[in-house]
């Protein structure tokens, strides 16, 4: 497993945010954390980027326990967190936002190389290199939010509802995005609230309500799973 | 009752009476508390430090002595400091403390104006008997409203009019003359008596130059200064920094005529800040400790100073000034009442003060008979060195 | 005369604008980088100056030895204060403007006790006076101007231009988002520290040498460069140049029309006048 997460509890303050949550992504896997608002999805992924400290449980990546580790350690392990709403660095540009996902590396042609990979992934990013991140459309800032994350070289890639505010065209292209990095070789951990999306590209799915995982397994299970259906697809 | 029975209770109550005064009368001399307000850290606190030091060792004097004699009783002085931090806040604070948890009913200290006023505030109403270092000439600072306060020596009014006799002497060549002043309140005071005095004298008055209190750079007041072609060039009063800061950008700018302070301030500390080159052509109102033209009692006060704190400084004889001249108000009283004190103060024709014999006056100058005016003496900074210039007579009528 | 007041009061906005950038800019990146408000800023401006006033007259080295190492010696002060003082409190700005103002009280009785309250000026950097037809200058006017443009140049050289200041100003824009992307934030916190007590420090020495030192000489400075940095906006290096030519200008130029503390008070209506105009400072980021 290239992730492993056991009995997580989490508090804010004295407020539980996460009761002995467990979840595994597997290597090579989409795996996806779908939930109510407030159901404790970012809060995991908080967790597991260093972002926030867990009150108990066991978080192994790799094999490695990476609890009470620094964000940056994190990242150097290939664990990388596409924060919900981006978190771009609004007055900086294309290129030095790319440019800062690239923190921990010290390969310049690796950095160059991967830069124009996702150049080619993303072109209208080249385009606009120059232009401020906070004046992109929320779609290119999706696109940037990705690229930047992919610049950091994951191996397992947190992604917190990339879908937020974007158009439903934007919708399918992200399907593809989403697939053609898996693809590569990188894991992928989908926090979603457009469970149409995460049924398409997730092989694996756990359900968050109220802090606890209440239905966890195959994608296709979950097509079928009456609670599914009732609470998050309307039918 | 019967009256053997009255006669016996009196005999016992005064009995009482006597064994409860008993160790007072036959033992250790009595305390009189006297409250010293200086600042001891923040504004001011690089004078008043020495000046508190001053006030200790005339503390120190007078219990050495044999303290005060009232009335054929001993008392020993006990000063009790507080700090002031440079603030008015912390000047009401410290007058408070002193007042209310020290229960002093004389206070020696206060310089800097401000500082007078807002402690006054709490002083002048408990009726406290006050020895004041400083003033620069503002009605709500000292004046017939505060009658307990009492001027212990020549502030920036005799200083100027000691330093603009001098200038005319030493200078005959000047006709005229700038002011310069920081904007306290003063100013409409200071300004009206400077002219008085200046053009009786026969000078013009080049410019009247106002500086904010917490000006850092005296660069464009000195310009501004220096483009009313002024040949020479008056500090109505501040402070070690602003005057040696103030001193070498005139000298820098390239002014080359008399610069002179009204205030009595450290030369020495004045050409440490103004360097050397800048500090020429300059005299202020302070002594040489070094000059053998010093009195007896400042000589005295030199080797106390040295000996206790290495260094004597002329902050150090200011500040032993004032409970030298409490100690001859208090024994003329046979009182330490404050009211009492300051009526036969107020009475007094002389007083002497450690620069020498001192004449009270002031009524016309401040609306009060409540100033000490002494000897004022003049020290120069001629080509880098500090050098005793002579006593000046100096009186505020 | 005319020329000679406006030639003399361009060099007097250049020195006092240079020390008050000098000043400010370590604010305003210890504000905008770390997110606390430092009060304690001006008290190390002020140890910087005694720094080099014991090494330059006490100890008798170098002049400009002395301004270098002052300079390094607060950078370090700096790298301390970050890591003991300010780093356990990141995330709590009640905490934090405690801390800080018992920092200055704690920095000003050490120089106090130690160094005392007896009056000190460092020796001039640059002795004596350029003329140059009919306008004096002081040498250390000019030499603060030209330390301060060539230290300010290279703070943001190295801001716009370097790996780590390109950290520096992501982590002042997004902290969380700049710790995700593997910044090493609390090494930033630790530089951006350094630099900006090290820039406090040169400040102080060379002031102490234009005017004078005082263990309180901080406090009116420190009024300086929240105005500066209120004026400039939030989050703006380059609003605090701006803000601090205008704060230069102001008190350099306003005693020559307006006489005494007025000065102030015009000046500060003036800040506030802009701050009406512009509620978000010259520069800050509308956000
Ligand atoms: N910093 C915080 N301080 C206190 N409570 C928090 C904090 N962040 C989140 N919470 C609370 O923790 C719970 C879980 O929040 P979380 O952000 O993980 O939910 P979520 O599932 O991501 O919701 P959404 O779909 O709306 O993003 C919520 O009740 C939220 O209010
Ligand atoms: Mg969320």
């Amino acid at each position: 497993m290239l992730l492993r997460v056991k009995d997580l509890s989490v508090y804010y303050g004295k407020a539980m945010a996460l009761e002995n949550v467990s979840l595994e992504v597997a290597q090579g896997a989409v795996v996806t954390i779908i939930g109510a608002n407030g159901a404790g999805k970012s809060t995991i992924l908080k967790v597991l980027s260093g972002l926030w400290p867990s009150t108990s449980g066991e978080v192994y990546f790799d094999n490695k326990k990476i609890e009470g580790m620094e964000p940056y350690e994190i990242v150097s392990l290939g664990l990388v967190h596409i924060p919900e709403g981006r978190r771009l660095f609004p007055y900086l540009n294309v290129l030095e936002n790319l440019k800062l996902g690239a923190s921990l590396r010290k390969d310049k042609e690796g950095i160059k190389q991967d830069l124009e990979g996702v150049f080619t992934h993303f072109p209208i990013l080249r385009d606009r290199r120059k232009q401020k991140a906070g004046s992109l459309s929320g779609g290119e800032q999706m696109m940037l939010a990705i690229a930047r994350g992919l610049m950091s070289k994951p191996r397992l890639l947190l992604m917190d509802e990339p879908t937020l505010g974007l158009a439903p065209v934007m919708v399918v292209e992200l399907v593809s995005v989403i697939q053609a990095i898996n693809k590569t070789g990188v894991s992928v951990l989908l926090v979603e609230q457009n469970v149409f999306l995460a049924l398409q590209v997730a092989h694996r799915g756990y359900v968050l309500e109220v802090g606890k995982v209440i239905l966890e397994g195959n994608i296709d299970q979950f097509r079928d799973s009456d609670l599914v259906k009732r609470a998050y697809l309307g039918e | 009752m019967k009256p053997r029975g009255i006669f016996a209770i009196v005999v016992c109550l005064f009995g009482a009476l006597a064994l409860l005064t008993q160790p007072c009368l036959a033992g250790e001399p009595k305390t009189l508390k006297v409250g010293g307000l200086f600042c001891l850290t923040g504004f001011g606190s690089s004078a008043e430090t020495y000046i508190a030091q001053g006030a200790k060792l005339s503390e120190e004097w007078i219990n050495e002595k044999g303290g005060l004699t009232i009335k054929g009783e001993k008392y020993k002085v006990e000063l009790v400091m507080e700090d002031m931090k440079g603030t008015a806040d912390g000047a009401v604070a410290a007058a408070t403390k002193l007042v209310y948890d020290h229960k002093v009913k004389i206070v020696i200290g206060t310089v800097v104006p401000f500082m007078v006023q807002a402690a006054g505030s709490v002083l002048e109403p408990a009726k406290v008997l006050r020895l004041v270092l400083y003033n620069c000439g503002m009605p709500s600072e000292y004046g017939p409203q505060t009658p307990y306060m009492f001027l212990t020596y020549d502030s920036t009014i005799e200083g100027m009019r000691a330093a603009l006799d001098y200038l005319k002497e030493a200078y005959p060549k000047v006709k005229n003359v700038a002011y310069i002043i920081p904007d306290d309140g003063s100013v409409p005071y200071l300004d009206k008596l400077f002219r008085e005095k200046a053009t009786s004298m026969g000078y013009e008055v080049a410019t009247v130059g106002k500086w904010a209190m917490t000006t850092q750079d005296f660069s464009p007041i000195i310009t501004k200064v220096l483009a009313s072609k002024p040949e020479a060039i008056a500090f109505a009063n501040g402070w070690p920094q602003a005057t040696g800061s103030m001193l070498k950008i005139i000298r820098d700018m390239g002014f080359k005529g008399p610069v002179f302070g009204c205030n009595y301030d450290d030369a020495y500390q004045i050409m440490e800040i103004a360097g050397k080159e800048a500090s020429t052509d300059f005299f202020i109102h302070q002594i040489d400790l070094d000059s053998p033209d010093m009195t007896p009692m400042i000589k005295e006060i030199k080797k106390r100073a040295e000996a206790k704190y290495g260094k004597a400084y002329g902050m150090h004889i200011w500040g032993f000034n004032p409970l030298y001249e409490l100690k001859q108000v208090i024994e003329a009283a046979q009182s330490t009442d404050s009211t009492v004190l300051k009526d036969t103060w107020g009475k007094m024709k002389t007083i002497d003060t450690v620069y020498g014999p001192g004449r009270m006056g002031g009524l016309k100058t401040y609306g009060i008979n409540h100033t000490v005016c002494a000897p004022c003496p003049i020290v120069a900074l001629m080509a880098g060195k500090v050098k005793w210039v002579k006593w000046v007579d100096v009186y505020s009528p | 005369m005319i020329s000679d007041v406006a030639a003399q009061t361009v060099v007097n906005v250049l020195m006092l604008s240079s020390i008050y950038i000098l000043v400010a800019l370590g604010f305003a990146l210890l504000l905008t980088v770390l997110g606390i408000l430092n009060f304690a800023h001006a008290a190390i401006y002020m140890v910087g100056g005694y720094i080099c006033y014991q090494l330059a007259v006490v100890v008798g080295i170098n002049q400009w030895a002395s301004l270098l190492i002052s300079m390094i010696a607060v950078g370090l002060l700096g790298l301390f204060l970050e890591r003991v003082f300010f780093r356990p409190f990141l995330k709590d700005m009640n905490r934090i403007v405690v801390v800080t103002l018992a920092l200055i009280i704690i920095l000003q009785a050490t120089i106090n006790v130690t160094v005392g309250s007896y009056i000190r000026r460092i020796p001039s950097f640059v002795p004596g006076v350029l003329r140059f037809s009919g306008v004096s200058v002081s040498g250390d006017r000019l030499a603060t101007f030209v330390i301060g443009g060539v230290l300010l140049l290279a703070v943001i050289l190295f801001i716009r231009k370097t790996k780590t200041g390109l950290q520096m100003l992501a982590i002042s824009q997004d902290s969380d988002g700049a710790a995700l992307q593997g910044i090493k934030t609390h090494r930033i916190f630790a530089v951006t520290t350094a630099i900006g007590c090290a820039l406090a420090a040169v400040a102080g020495s060379l002031m102490g040498a234009i005017l004078s030192l005082s263990p309180f000489m901080g406090d009116i400075m420190l009024v300086k460069a929240i105005e500066i940095v209120i004026l400039a906006g939030i989050g703006s290096i380059g609003g605090v140049l701006i803000g601090g030519l205008i704060l230069g200008a102001l008190d350099a130029t306003l005693p020559l029309f307006i006489s005494g503390s007025a000065t102030d008070l015009t000046g500060l209506c003036i800040i506030i006048i802009l701050l009406l105009i512009r509620p978000q400072g010259l520069f800050g980021r509308e956000v």
